[in-house]
């Protein structure tokens, strides 16, 4: 007797085949891919900056002129990076159907596609998870226990390295969708004939429009132009309520230290030392300069600082020029509780000990009772609730 | 061009090599095997969740919509869809704001709902524009037809 079974649910699976708008095309995903490719290479170039402009090993030391630069590279890294997001979401909806190509057959083949595919593999899985912790960085929504900096750091190597093996096999493909017309059909496959709501122009200044978009409105850099800081509605810093901040006192457990009468800026130089407190820091010749701060998470923003020039105090114990000096902070946890002031930064008149913020003495936050204010220099290097400043 | 090709091929494998041997000897293995997961999870989220959900819109705007709302309809679909992904930081509880006041320190949900009525009313305004010059050139096609005989065939 037999059994009748019942039928099987069918679940369909799309083939590459199954995929008919005309906008998905070579001429579509080449163009995107030109301007995502752009996007990723400022960002790489601009985040290697940003990670040999706070190495404490620095064979040629870090410029401290123009001071705008660090400012203009790390926000350039943030609003690519963050332009890229669109640009990517729309690229891969673009070659979506690449996804269910059939496996040829032959052996070599086999072997050939399946490492061009799994560096694709590679290159997606790295660029989503490189934007997405790269853009909740910013929030400080940190929702992992990897170390962000180092991750964020050797996956941009992955991903670069897994894009210029994906370039060099789709070059001859992109130099001739590149070559013609973006509305040219010869580079489509036979399937892509159905028009979609709109023409592939529209579709690209959609893409370009989605991306100067999420740059304008959402980036953390956004608003650091003024003017432009009116549209930052998502942007995670408003700059409402002055210069912003990267860590609060409380959070790293300087509160009691840093408002303890005792509080001494030790400077020391081998066998000789000196402290100042706040009073007699204030009471030395005071110099004021507008500085940028600008920190790793892309925002920056101008200050008028107030303080003691850091090369008064290294003359103060002998410390002569030419020297590196390491700055510690009264921060009991965080990172670059002690950081190093290469020799450049450290005899350039404009480096302070600054004391006040826009003529108002220091919020606790900001640093108080001094802190690091040097030209170009990361924001998170431009240590605050100094408690030493030693020759190394 | 192999030259190129082939110079790519190799600095590609070099900095694929580098970032890999970075990530091994920079992480522990739990946070290794954490960072692997995410990856992984992020391609399952985009390849099996965002991406059929795009396609499906676009299957039923495409066939239930008229052409120029359809295409009025999907520029803000990528434009209001990708800024949302890209505020999801912002727009989320979890991220830190609470202890410091210049971090977070915006109504990220009025202005996400400000942006997105934004798109939706430009987009409707020139899907309504662009009706009315395609009604307004057709009015004025057909008259010319009428004066100077049949329409010619297309294509």
């Amino acid at each position: 007797m037999r059994v009748q079974l019942p039928a099987r649910p069918h679940v369909p699976v799309p083939r590459e085949e199954s995929f008919s708008s005309r906008l998905r095309s070579a001429a579509v995903a080449a163009r995107i891919g030109l301007w995502l490719g752009v996007c990723f290479g400022v960002a790489f170039v601009t985040g290697l900056v940003s990670h040999y402009a706070q190495s404490t090993h620095q064979p040629v030391p870090f410029p401290n002129d123009p001071v705008w630069l660090y400012r203009v590279t790390q926000g350039l890294h943030v609003t690519t990076g963050t332009a890229a997001i669109p640009l990517l979401l729309v690229k891969l909806w673009a070659v979506y159907p690449k996804l269910f190509a059939p496996l040829p057959r032959r052996l070599r083949e086999i072997v050939l596609v399946g490492l061009e595919r799994g560096s694709i593999a590679v290159l997606v899985a790295g660029s989503i998870l490189e934007l997405a912790i790269g853009l909740m960085n910013v929030a400080q929504w940190y929702a992992w226990d990897f170390s962000f900096k180092r991750v964020h750091y050797a996956l941009a190597f992955v991903v670069i390295g897994a894009l210029m093996i994906h370039i060099a096999v789709k070059l001859p493909i992109t130099r001739e969708a590149l070559g013609g017309d973006v509305e040219d059909t010869e580079a489509d496959r036979p399937q892509a004939v159905r028009p979609g709501a709109f023409s592939r122009r529209t579709l690209l200044r959609t893409t370009w429009g989605a991306a100067l978009l999420a740059a304008l409105v959402g980036s953390s850099a956004a608003g650091t132009i003024r003017g432009l800081d009116r549209l930052a509605v998502l942007s995670p810093r408003s700059r409402r309520s002055g210069i912003p901040i990267n860590r609060t006192a409380s959070q790293v457990g300087v509160a009691a230290s840093a408002m303890s009468g005792s509080y001494r800026c030790e400077v020391v130089h081998g066998e000789k030392a000196a402290g100042f407190s706040r009073a007699e820091l204030l009471a030395l010749p005071q110099a004021t300069h507008v500085l940028p701060i600008a920190c790793v998470e892309g925002w920056s923003a101008n200050g008028t600082w107030t303080g003691v020039p850091l090369r008064t105090l290294l003359d103060h114990v002998g410390i002569p020029r030419g020297r590196n000096v390491q700055v510690h902070s009264l921060q009991e946890r965080g990172a670059d509780r002690v950081t190093v002031l290469p020799a450049n930064v450290a005899d350039d008149e404009r480096t302070l000990v600054a004391l006040l913020l826009d003529g108002q003495p220091l919020s606790l936050d900001h640093g108080y009772p001094a802190r690091l204010m040097a030209p170009d220099r990361p924001g998170t290097l431009q240590t605050k609730w100094i408690s030493r400043i030693e020759a190394l | 061009m192999v030259h190129i090709r082939a110079g790519l091929v190799v600095v590609g494998l070099i900095l694929l090599a580098y970032g890999g041997w970075l990530l091994l000897h920079t992480q522990r293995p739990a946070q290794l095997a954490q960072a692997t997961t995410w990856a992984l999870a992020a391609v399952v989220l985009h390849d099996a969740l965002i991406a059929p959900l795009a396609l499906t819109l676009g299957w039923i705007g495409g066939r239930a919509l008229p052409r120029t709302v359809a295409r009025a309809a999907t520029v803000a679909f990528v434009l209001a869809g990708t800024l949302t992904i890209v505020a999801i930081p912002v727009l989320d509880g979890y991220a830190a704001g609470g202890a410091n006041h210049t971090l977070l320190d915006r109504d990220y949900v009025g202005g996400w709902i400000l942006v997105i009525a934004l798109i939706l009313l430009t987009t409707a305004v020139g899907a309504a524009a662009s009706g009315l010059v395609h009604r307004f050139d057709r009015s004025h096609r057909s008259r010319g037809r009428m004066a100077h005989g049949p329409r010619p065939r297309r294509r």
